[in-house]
């Protein structure tokens, strides 16, 4: 089966330092992987360059046939800003995000939050977005907060409504960035529930986590990173059990 | 384009109803057709927006003007010529041009009745257009009117910048001390003494060539005699009529010593612009003079002199009672406290309509701000490197310079490259740029307070970045910047003052002619004071109100 997201040799660098040192992979339809390693090793980078929100230096990005791709060494003017910003744009119609510190907009309702996108970014009508919404967030077990402001839930509350605010713009992937880092140890599970919920209704799914428990139990398999590189992907079990490189078997470790 | 913008000039006349001409004999109400204010309003802000866009040449409006009801006995000729616009300063008190104490609507002075004169002469209605002393004959430059009048004195330094008639009235300065203080025989005994005199006026000249007088210049007469009063200076040396209008009829000062110098009076017109007018003026001046009808004004006024009699040649005696002093003195004489509230009673109209003005000119100029504030935000935070360098020049240009100096700008000095715009556009134009510098700083901040992770998650949901600015960013930060916009709006609306130094008669300029008029501080002052009180006021509600309403969702809720 062709790969839903294809990296090939993915490389940046803010100024002298490089953050990512030609990063490969590939993910299947349907999987959820998590993406685990030390602080500071590009994995938040790595989710960012899959939505657009960084650009690569060089190497491809390719999310359901939608591809970022830089020659190595080829000027930023090449491609052109417009035609990078049109090709994330494409891109991003494939993909959803979830960041650690929710970012729901404070001015609006949990409901409207929902809304917003698909009106202003699709034009879709304001009943449609509002049944789709409610639909979601009843998805989501957020059903009786739809008029309640942001401020107004707790931390795990708001999470699940950014899933559901991702979802509404109907995304093949979705990608976590440190999802449950921010909560209260007693709120991370109903967030994680949501997204095994997502799991079972076949949802490509990636996870860039440091909850070792979740990655363990509901990943297809697990990537580890350090410096830049990808040292080792392997099958959640095998990753805790019998973990190829010592590196991994360090980092793991300390969590086990 | 010209047709528009005869509107906004229209505008700012029917904002002056005050300013209709009377003539002595009979008083009709002059009544002047005025737009409706709400439509006016909304064509003034239109324009004042298209304005903005084009900033280019821009022609001047064509004003029209009333014709001054006068049925003249003497001159059987009715007005039939275009009117003949003259500007004149109606807070520089008595007797010159000022507003009548007893209907302060309406402004009259013996230069009013001269220009009354020549206006029958010339077979053309006279117009009287106000503005600051200082501006006078900028303003002739300007186009705003083609006379000025207003105790200008043919001095060298005046004929230099403008045309002078021949003198229709010549006089002296006046030494007046306190009653009962040692009479003084001369400028030789002023001298080691502080001296009050107006700013700007030949007799300060006088006293500083004089030397050693200790010269207080005052840009009032009434503060100078206040002062002499209170004991902080020792004399003061004005021209005679003021005088004759303010320290003759105080029973704590009085008159002494020789006369002073000699001081004539001329119409000033713009140099070299009008050789006809000036001697068609100047002809109506010698006509009014030899046939006594000049006489017969300044008796009237109780201006006839020894001086007059000598400069004119004409030994008659008084021709007219004194009918316009003694009404002045009346007027303006201390009153119990019932006759008070009834001159107050009186003003109210006036500072109605100026209070108007006021908030139309304010609230115009605000909407300006706040765009162009947000334009210029945008393009600090947003736009890239250019705009934002661009934009911070604009704010640190107009934020650097002072206000004052950017209103003369716009009126008086970008006729010199072929943009001459209405006063009431100029004011608009002038306040709304300067707030926009301020208003765009509030706005950058509230701008750069929206979490950096605001707009990530928009565009992370495919929002462009317009969409994201303008369905994310924008709303918080708004709710950000309502106090301090509110805060400038309250400070705007008294800074709006400033635009009377280009003609527009708003709310502390109608104040200074009420106060000269009838030396009154402190009356009106309290009036006026509560007055921009209460013009503020709604909308600090207002604000209240919308930051309440609007804050939803930033403050966490009761339930």
């Amino acid at each position: 089966m062709e790969p839903i997201v294809r990296v090939d040799d993915v490389r940046k660098s803010y100024g002298a330092i490089d953050i990512l040192k030609g990063v490969s992979f590939q993910i299947e339809e349907g999987d959820l992987v998590s993406i685990i390693g030390p602080s500071g090793c590009g994995k938040s980078t790595l989710l960012r360059c899959l939505n657009g929100l960084e650009s690569l230096d060089s190497g491809v990005i390719d999310i359901c046939g939608v591809a970022l791709k830089r020659t190595p060494g080829a000027k930023p003017a090449a491609n052109g800003p417009t035609d990078l910003a049109h090709a994330a744009h494409l891109l991003r119609k494939n993909v959803g995000m979830v960041f650690q510190s929710f970012n729901l907009f404070p001015h609006k309702t949990l409901l409207e939050n929902v809304m917003l996108a698909p009106m202003v970014v699709k034009g879709t009508s304001k009943a449609e977005a509002e049944a789709n919404a409610e639909r979601l967030l009843n998805k989501v077990g957020l059903g009786e907060r739809l008029e309640h402001y942001p401020i107004d839930l707790s931390g795990g509350q708001q999470q699940r409504g950014a899933i559901a605010r991702a979802l509404a713009m109907a995304p093949k992937v979705m990608l976590y960035d440190e999802p449950t880092s921010a909560l209260d140890p007693g709120l991370v599970d109903e967030v994680l529930d949501v997204m095994k919920e997502l799991d079972r209704e076949g949802m490509t799914q990636i996870v860039v986590t440091h909850e070792m428990r979740f990655a363990r139990d509901a990943s297809d398999y697990i990537i580890y990173m350090e410096k830049g590189e990808i040292v080792e992907i392997s099958d959640e079990d095998e990753m805790f059990t019998n973990p190829k490189d010592p590196r991994t078997r360090q980092f793991l470790h300390r969590f086990l | 384009m010209r047709a528009a913008f005869a509107l906004p000039a229209a505008l700012a006349l029917c904002s002056r109803p005050g300013f209709a001409m009377r003539p002595q004999s009979s008083r009709p109400q002059s009544s002047r057709p005025c737009v409706s204010r709400v439509a006016g309003l909304a064509a003034a802000l239109v324009l004042t927006l298209w304005v903005l866009g084009l900033s280019a040449a821009v022609a001047r409006a064509e004003t029209p003007a009333a014709p001054s009801a006068s049925a003249a006995p003497a001159v059987p000729a009715k007005p039939s010529g275009p009117p003949l616009r003259y500007g004149g300063d109606g807070t520089s008190g008595a007797p010159y041009v000022f507003a009548d104490p007893a209907d302060p609507k309406h402004i009259i002075g013996f230069e009013v009745d001269i220009m009354d004169g020549i206006g029958r002469h010339l077979g053309r209605p006279v117009v009287f257009v106000q503005n600051d002393w200082s501006n006078l004959i900028p303003g002739l430059d300007n186009g705003l009117y083609e006379a000025a009048v207003s105790g200008l004195e043919i001095s060298p330094a005046h004929q230099a910048a403008a045309d002078f008639s021949i003198p229709y009235y010549t006089t002296f300065g006046q030494i007046v001390i306190r009653r009962g203080d040692t009479p003084v025989d001369g400028l030789a005994d002023l001298k080691g003494k502080s001296v009050g005199t107006l700013k700007s006026s030949q007799m300060e000249y006088v006293l500083k060539q004089a030397g050693g007088i200790d010269v207080r210049s005052y840009d009032e007469e009434i503060d100078a005699y206040s002062d002499l009063k209170l004991k902080r200076i020792d004399a003061t040396v004005m021209d005679f009529p003021i005088a004759v209008y303010y320290a003759q009829p105080d029973r704590a000062l009085q008159f002494t010593g020789p006369p002073i110098g000699r001081i004539a009076y001329g119409i000033a017109l713009k140099k070299g612009a009008h050789p006809e007018l000036l001697a068609q003026i100047n002809t109506a001046l010698s006509q009014m003079s030899a046939d006594g009808s000049l006489h017969a004004i300044l008796d009237s006024w109780a201006l006839w002199s020894p001086v007059m009699a000598q400069v004119t040649g004409d030994a008659t005696p008084m021709t007219a009672q004194p009918v316009n002093y003694v009404r002045f003195v009346e007027a303006t004489q201390p009153s119990g406290w019932r006759a008070q509230l009834d001159r107050y009673l009186r003003f109210l109209p006036q500072l109605g309509w100026a209070a108007l003005m006021t908030m139309e000119i304010s609230i115009l100029s605000m909407v300006l701000a706040v765009g162009l504030g947000a334009a210029l935000a945008l393009a600090r935070v947003y736009g890239g490197t250019l705009l934002d360098r661009l934009a911070q020049v604009y704010i640190e240009v107009v934020r650097g310079t002072p206000l004052l100096i950017q209103v003369l700008f716009i009126y008086y000095g970008l006729p010199k490259i072929g943009v001459q715009l209405d006063p009431f556009v100029a004011g608009v134009l002038a306040l709304g740029l300067n707030y926009a510098a301020y208003e765009a700083e509030n706005y950058r901040a509230g701008l750069l307070a929206v979490p950096r992770h605001q707009m990530e998650a928009a565009v992370a949901l495919n929002m462009t970045e317009r969409q994201a600015l303008k369905n994310v960013i924008i709303p918080q930060a708004a709710r950000m910047v309502l106090p301090p916009t509110t805060n400038d709006f309250i400070s705007l609306i008294k800074d709006s003052s400033l635009v009377s130094v280009i003609s527009l008669v708003e709310l502390t300029k109608t104040y200074e002619q009420i106060s000269t008029t009838y030396y009154d501080y402190f009356g009106t002052g309290i009036l006026v004071a509560a007055i921009y009180l209460l013009l503020g006021l709604p909308f600090v509600r207002l604000a209240h109100w919308a930051e309440k309403h609007v804050s939803r969702g930033m403050n966490r809720s009761a339930h």
